[in-house]
């Protein structure tokens, strides 16, 4: 779970977040006992809408303040470690 | 009062009882002078004009700080302003600080900040409730006469019992969320901390109303406060038994029962009723939330913002080295379990199991409401706790949430009052009141409150810490 959440997990803290997962969950499996038969899910609780805005074009941030809190920049870009190809 | 005056009031407090208190991370007086000294110059006054308040860690004021009480954006700053916080700049508050929280909401008692815990200032032992930690204990020891916070499972109106305020979450939709930053998107409303129903009603009318930077914004006016109320009469107000279970805490139930007496008294038919899925509430709530944290919280991975930690040198290792580091533990644990109940395999018996209790929730909700016009039940299950009581145990701080999240849940405008006091240990604890109401009828909540509040002097009661110094 940790590896699909993309979370390098300290090892000392691994068996406490495992305890503590199994209890909670433990906790929820009375979920489990209700009858929703017929129930249809409910993902929002008010009625979608359609959002539409006039199509002009409008300000948004400029790139010094998109990038003013990058941990590391480049030029324009948010700069992270090489992907593809060999060395830089 | 003139802006400045006010401002003046406000920061002479916060100098005063936040060194014990703990509520604010960041106060920007330089800035809020500058602001009162230009509204007091300015011809017309808005709504609000020169109120000072205090803005949750994770509403954005551009240039300000928007921690979210965590490490993991520990030093950011908002490139742009919030659009409720704008509406409040718009019609004249002045924010003067950022407050502490519960790291990214998840807690109810304020000690999941990476910044230290903030303290209740009826009892500095004691936890002050979160997640708005830092905004209600603001307003319970009157550095500022209101706050924003955000409730996602009863993060405004649990802390405001615990610190004896008046905490109101509106029906979801009704307050724009641009530029409150995510956890549970689908439950997330931005809420107001102050010291009556009437202040809040008075935010409310600025803060509400259709916003097209988000498309969740229910497309509706502003809100209006209804007439006043003198009494009750003709009120027809439920009392949920799993609200009131035999083992209910005697601290709250012999406050609460008083406060009944008093809306019987007021003129109000008290009806008891059932919502009997409320005892899968905590479990809906806990799988639907963690699983749109998890979706939610998926974007702080050490690119755009916030803190980076190189791991292994690779993109994928510095994605993981960063988030395993850079989040606190219950953090861990939220994205932990979201991912989990909506990881292929999990989610029908998890997820969407979970949307559909919530669907049969709403549903206990509204059969109530053709019977009755607003619910009445405690906020919290207990007064407040002492600082550490509960941190090692998650499933014992979920519980905190059990009389509030069912409401989360279904959108509805709900929110709690001072209903007096619990004595322990020689130290005054308040007690809140909840009042919810049907969907987009928060001002029937609100007035129902205010009538409260008229006759009864709960909500001006003051922490011992603060009584001496303020009138």
């Amino acid at each position: 779970m940790a590896s699909l959440a993309r979370l390098s997990l300290p090892e000392h803290a691994v068996p406490a977040l495992a305890r503590d997962f199994e209890a909670i969950l433990s906790a929820f499996h009375g979920l489990a006992e209700l009858d929703v038969e017929g129930l249809e899910p409910l993902s929002s609780p008010t009625a979608a809408h359609d959002v539409t805005r006039e199509d002009r074009a409008r300000t948004g941030l400029s790139p010094d303040s998109a990038l003013a809190n990058a941990p590391q920049r480049v030029g324009d870009w948010f700069a992270v470690p090489k992907v593809i190809g060999g060395d830089a | 009062m003139s802006a400045r005056a006010a401002l003046a009031t406000a920061l002479d407090r916060i100098e005063r009882y936040d060194e014990d208190i703990g509520a604010l991370l960041e106060v920007d007086a330089a800035g809020a002078a500058a602001r009162a000294a230009e509204l007091d110059r300015s011809e017309s006054h808005g709504a609000l004009h020169g109120m000072p308040f205090v803005v949750k860690a994770n509403m954005c004021i551009e240039g300000r700080i928007a921690s979210c009480g965590s490490r993991m954006l520990e030093g950011y700053r908002a490139p742009y302003t919030a659009s409720a916080v704008q509406r409040l700049i718009d019609e004249g508050a002045v924010p003067i600080g950022i407050a502490n929280m519960d790291e990214f909401a998840f807690g109810s008692s304020g000690e999941n900040s990476s910044f230290g815990s903030t303290r209740n200032p009826w009892d500095l032992s004691r936890a002050p409730g979160g997640s708005s930690s830092g905004s209600a204990a603001a307003v319970a020891a009157r550095m500022v006469p209101f706050a924003l916070g955000s409730d996602t499972g009863g993060s405004v109106r649990q802390p405001a019992a615990l610190c004896g305020v008046t905490g109101y979450k509106p029906t979801y939709g009704v307050v724009s969320r641009h530029g409150l930053i995510a956890f549970g998107s689908s439950l997330d409303a931005v809420g107001v901390l102050a010291t009556s129903a009437a202040d809040v009603e008075r935010v409310l009318a600025v803060i509400s109303g259709a916003d097209e930077r988000d498309a969740t914004s229910a497309l509706r006016a502003p809100f209006e406060p209804a007439p006043a109320r003198t009494d009750l009469r003709g009120l027809r107000v439920g009392l949920p038994r799993e609200y009131f279970p035999a083992d209910l805490d005697g601290r709250v139930r012999q406050p609460l029962e008083q406060a009944l007496d008093d809306l019987r008294r007021l003129g109000a038919e008290l009806v008891e009723l059932d919502l009997p899925t409320t005892r899968h509430a905590i479990a809906a709530y806990y799988v639907v939330a963690t699983a749109e944290a998890s979706s939610n919280l998926a974007r702080y991975d050490g690119v755009r913002y916030g803190a980076r930690i190189a791991g292994d040198g690779s993109l994928q290792g510095m994605f993981a080295a960063t988030r395993g580091a850079a989040f606190g533990a219950e953090a861990l644990r939220r994205i932990l379990l979201g991912t989990y109940v909506l990881s292929s395999g999990y989610y029908d018996a998890w997820y969407l199991r979970a949307l559909k209790v919530r669907r049969a929730i709403l549903r206990d909700f509204q059969a109530a409401f053709e019977r009755v016009d607003v619910l009445a039940a405690p906020t919290s299950p207990t007064p407040a706790f002492r600082l550490g009581e509960k941190l090692s145990d998650p499933l014992a701080m979920y519980l905190c949430d059990v009389l509030t999240v069912p409401t989360s849940l279904a959108g509805l405008p709900a929110i709690s009052v001072p209903c007096g006091c619990a004595a322990e240990d020689g130290v005054e604890l308040p007690v809140g009141l909840q009042l919810i109401g049907p969907a987009f009828e928060d001002a029937r909540v609100l007035s129902v409150a205010r009538c409260y509040q008229a006759a009864t002097e709960h909500h001006r009661r003051l922490p011992p810490l603060v009584a001496g110094g303020v009138a």
